[in-house]
């Protein structure tokens, strides 16, 4: 029998590729593979230390940090690694929505609001931006670093009201998540 | 009648953030007060007033250059006068902003018109209809909607399966990313730009001289991307 139970609070960060579906009609099976690679790589590569993969979800990717300056750092430096690899060969326009919260965990997974709500996160962002929630940005503290411009309440499926969201800039300096 | 919602040191508010589900949200930059009609309100310590409604309708007069941040499900956004940084986003309803320094639109079905933006204009568009008048520089994203610009400076543009028509100024840089959307820019007659195209299967038609007034970048998987000269 499978348990659950409710995960320590952490980062809920979820990155998923733009386009995905339509690039694989277009370049085919073997191309999409190759581009489903290099962002696994990459999220790997810039994971923060204590941070786990979740699951990947086609082209997508979940992730859990527990603490949440690491997880935003983390989710920078990945923007930085995907820009700077993308082409029209590796299409690497990623999304990326980070959330604070408590999940249940089952079996290794996380389920729960806070799960949701950072997909929706995910959904209002740009290719190549990060969105965060105020809850997110409360809980990597005031000395975190980071260059936040608040994009307002945003009110998103499944849900009643409307969530403060901010933009964390990309372009943050390069900071050992170990030092957060 | 609404009376006037004073700031810290009784300094008109500089920011105002509204938040809706369905209301319709009127403001206008006019003069040197904030007045707030048909909604509660709360005024922050930093002098940002949050106005949250679900009311039919909420009628705001603001300052000239004030900030204003609207979160709207399904309302209708009208924005009149000169503003600060507006930001919106919005699932459904339709936005008009007639003047600001700067600009955040995020939309899901809605129809979206703007006038001017003096500076950055940062566009998601996921399947409504934008057009901006002016901006100082561009950062749009579309999925399958279709977003004009009339007149713009540098410009980044990332178009999935949606069309973007562009209509830059001489000597701006322009980064085009597309799936398989349709992207065409056109550059003031005599313009050369530089142009480096990087595609995988789409097709690019260049039809200005190449030059250093400013650099076109495009990546495009399979879209197909036009760069003309305006007549």
């Amino acid at each position: 029998m499978t348990t659950s139970a409710l995960s320590p609070s952490g980062a809920i960060t979820f990155s998923d590729i733009a386009g995905f579906t339509r690039f694989t009609l277009e370049a085919g099976d073997v191309a999409a593979l190759a581009l489903l690679d290099e962002f696994e790589s990459i999220v790997r590569t810039a994971l923060p230390s204590g941070g786990r993969i979740v699951k990947m979800l086609g082209d997508g990717v979940l992730t859990f940090v527990p603490d949440a300056c690491a997880a935003l750092h983390g989710a920078a430096e990945q923007q930085r690694r995907f820009a700077a690899c993308a082409s029209a060969e590796l299409p690497l326009w990623v999304r990326t929505g980070v959330h604070f919260g408590s999940p249940i965990e089952r079996g290794g997974d996380l389920f729960g609001h806070d799960v949701n709500l950072a997909s929706r996160v995910a959904d209002q962002a740009i290719p190549g931006e990060i969105l965060a929630t105020a809850a997110a940005i409360a809980a990597a503290g005031p000395d975190a670093g980071l260059q936040l411009a608040e994009i307002g309440p945003v009110f998103v499926k499944g849900i009643d009201d409307a969530i403060r969201l901010f933009r964390v800039e990309a372009t943050l300096p390069v900071v050992d998540p170990a030092s957060c | 009648m609404a009376s006037a919602v004073p700031g810290p040191a009784g300094l008109p508010p500089t920011r105002i953030v509204i938040a809706s589900k369905s209301a319709r949200v009127n403001v206008v930059a006019r003069g040197d007060e904030l007045v707030v009609r048909g909604a509660a309100y709360t005024t922050e310590p930093d002098g940002t007033v949050h106005v949250t409604t679900r009311s039919a309708s909420v009628d705001i007069e603001c300052p000239d250059d004030c900030d204003v941040v609207i979160g709207v499900e399904s309302g209708r956004v009208s924005a009149k006068g000169r503003l600060g940084a507006v930001r919106v986003s919005s699932e459904s309803g339709r936005v008009e902003v007639e003047s600001a320094r700067e600009l955040d639109v995020r939309s899901q079905s809605g129809r979206v018109e703007v006038g001017t933006v003096e500076g950055l204009a940062r566009v998601n568009v996921t399947s409504g209809r934008f057009t901006v008048g002016r901006a100082g520089s561009v950062d749009i994203a579309v999925q399958s909607g279709r977003v004009v610009v009339q007149d713009c400076g540098d410009a980044i543009v990332q178009s999935l399966s949606g069309r973007i028509e562009l209509a830059t100024r001489a000597g701006c840089d322009v980064d085009i990313r597309t799936t398989s959307g349709r992207v065409s820019v056109s550059v003031p007659r005599g313009c050369c730009p530089s142009v480096v195209t990087d595609i995988r299967s789409g097709r690019v038609d260049c039809a200005v001289p190449q030059g250093n007034d400013g650099a076109i970048s495009v990546h495009a998987v399979s879209g197909r991307v036009t760069i003309e000269e305006r007549s």
